[in-house]
């Protein structure tokens, strides 16, 4: 194992606690036993997460529907419940495209008010930059056109990219939920044995917390926290659920307080009793999660 | 386009055309990157958009700056920073001589912006010497980030289309998808080389046999035991055991005995055991390096 990257270091942003690196980077050194899709880029792990988490806050849209006239909160959950569907069943794209188009669009929202009849057009046209930015095949727009039923034409999409590209400035590395969700779920599969859980507990908490993560993106309100955040409630959550004894204890890693934490995951209490699922029952929310490793599909068909 | 003069064409890019232009009101010359956008396309070219996004991030002296993004309906154009020439074109006019303080000199600012982009998780994907500028003051600078992309946890699969068939590391060839930052540090390899022979591609091959024989030969071809998973890899197939005849004297006569170890250090075909970008930086071929240069 050669030594960590010293050049972006926990100095640079101090925004969060930074006498933890030491402490990360030794248990790096043990990186090999992770899963096989974690096991890449562990040089880089930790400094690019220091620089997720120190820039989070600036691409965290926050209330981003106080300006909208026309569109409301049931609207938005619509929709992104909709963009969910498309993204898994449709193009069966990876999660981060999912997150970034729901990043895109609260952005978007947040910057320009949108005419109800705009709206399933916002929403194609985030998922056409987010495909663009994140997939191999990006979405084409014929296919987003024939999606909407042929509602939009190509010119409206067309130009309406060109608007957000402008409004967010070309700016598309986001931090997502997605993204500390997976990182937060490294560290326990490194510090697992300190706790005493097993791999496989470990996994079925990250597969439950992917699942209640995805879910939580249609709830305005817990759109309000910051995605490390919500991370850190939606794996706390998922061990709930699943009833775990012993538990690696994650947010320390983040430096969030009880209360912060007490708050968002009683959001994430509330959303999931609405869902509906049999709480006896998470196995098939296991399976298509991605509790199994799976070599061929990284990105899960949907359980919806 | 009333801001930019333009004054030349300089060549095509992976998408567009690239022309060096004056800015009117500061007289400051910069490059001008013009993509055509047609009503029947798809939109801004996903290349394009990558670009941006990744260089709006990457901002450090080795990397081509992005000054301006402009925007309209028939074309997209974006405003660089200019440089003299690009890294081949300087080894056609140093007529097979560089100076071993100048190989020196590239190579590391060639494995800071590098590091700069693994560190802030970007792989470039697509290095060789027409995707590295150099500009009067001797600097070098990555640019041409069309192919480049931001990796994460967990990773996945990415496109194998990637990487220019000379610099493309053997397990690329061998199909892998599921590469990482070793993928640019294997490129940065045959870089070393092409520069310590002024200008002599290492493993100039016709197609993708030809390249892993190339490469098998000089390095010798790799089993389970030096590179496990090998095998398994999409499109492996067996090759003859070649044995390695010819040594690094050879290959690079005018690299020191210290560059020939970082030279090996970087063209390893287990792409787990190829040194990284920082650790390159701290090897002692570069203990005299010109403190100019290491300070940037």
């Amino acid at each position: 194992m050669t030594k960590p990257p010293t050049l972006f270091t926990a100095s640079d942003c101090l925004s969060f606690d930074a006498h933890l690196a030491p402490i990360q980077r030794d248990i790096y050194a043990d990186y090999l036993d992770l899963d096989a899709d974690h096991a890449g880029f562990v040089h880089y792990n930790l400094d690019t997460y220091i620089h997720r988490r120190a820039t989070e806050m600036i691409y965290h849209p926050k209330n981003c529907l106080d300006n909208q006239s026309q569109v409301t909160v049931g609207m938005r959950a619509i929709l992104i419940q909709w963009l969910t569907k498309v993204v898994h069943q449709h193009f069966r794209f990876h999660q981060d495209t999912l997150y970034l188009t729901v990043n895109i669009l609260d952005r978007f929202l947040a910057s320009t008010p949108v005419k109800i009849e705009c709206f399933q057009l916002l929403g194609v046209t985030a998922l056409l930059v987010a495909g663009k930015h994140e997939e191999i095949y990006p979405p084409e727009v014929e296919e987003l056109i024939r999606l909407c039923c042929g509602a939009y034409d190509r010119a409206q999409i067309i130009r309406l990219e060109r608007l957000v590209l402008e409004r967010l400035g070309y700016t598309f590395m986001v931090p997502t939920t997605h993204y500390f969700l997976e990182q937060y779920s490294s560290s326990r599969l490194l510090t697992r044995r300190l706790a005493g859980c097993t791999k496989d507990d470990i996994r079925k908490t990250r597969a439950i917390g992917r699942y209640l993560a995805e879910q939580s993106l249609q709830d305005y309100d817990i759109c309000q926290f910051l995605p490390s955040l919500v991370a850190i409630c939606a794996l706390e959550m998922a061990d709930d659920l699943l009833q775990h004894v012993t538990r690696v204890k994650t947010a320390w890693i983040a430096g969030f307080n009880r209360d912060e934490i007490e708050k968002c995951l009683q959001h994430i209490r509330v959303m999931f009793s609405s869902l509906g699922d049999d709480p006896s029952d998470l196995m098939s929310i296991c399976n298509a999660y991605g509790y199994q490793y799976k070599m061929k599909s990284l990105s899960p068909t949907s359980v919806l | 386009m009333q801001k930019y003069e333009k004054l030349e064409k300089i060549g095509e890019g992976t998408y567009g055309t690239v022309f060096k232009a004056k800015n009117r009101e500061t007289c400051e010359i910069v490059a001008l990157k013009r993509v055509r956008l047609d009503d029947d396309d798809e939109g801004v070219p996903s290349s394009a958009l990558r670009e941006i996004c990744l260089l709006k991030e990457l901002k450090h002296k080795n990397i081509v700056r992005l000054h301006d993004v402009l925007h309209s309906e028939k074309k997209l154009t974006l405003v660089f920073e200019y440089c003299d020439q690009d890294l081949k074109k300087y080894f056609d006019s140093c007529n097979g001589d560089i100076d071993p303080d100048v190989v020196k000199s590239f190579m590391y600012q060639l494995l800071r912006g590098l590091a700069f982009c693994h560190s802030h998780n970007v792989l470039h994907r697509d290095l060789k010497p027409q995707n590295l500028l150099i500009n009067k003051n001797g600097e070098l600078k990555l640019a041409d980030f069309g192919l480049a992309r931001a990796f994460g946890i967990p990773v996945r699969c990415y496109s194998a289309e990637v990487v220019t068939l000379w610099y493309r590391p053997p397990d690329v060839l061998f199909g892998a998808k599921l590469y990482t930052t070793s993928i640019d540090m294997w490129s940065a390899g045959c870089i070393f080389a092409e520069l310590a022979n002024a200008g002599r591609p290492l493993f100039p091959g016709s197609d993708v046999d030809d390249q892993l024989k190339r490469i098998f030969r000089l390095l010798g071809t790799p089993g389970e035991d030096t590179w496990s998973g090998m095998t398994s890899l999409p499109d492996y197939k067996p090759y003859p055991p070649f044995h390695v005849t010819t040594n690094w004297q050879h290959v690079v006569p005018k690299l020191s005995t210290k560059g020939r170890d970082l030279l090996q250090r970087l063209l390893v075909c287990n792409p787990s055991g190829r040194i990284s970008a920082e650790d390159g930086m701290q090897h002692s071929y570069f203990a005299d390096l010109n403190p100019a240069v290491k300070q940037g």
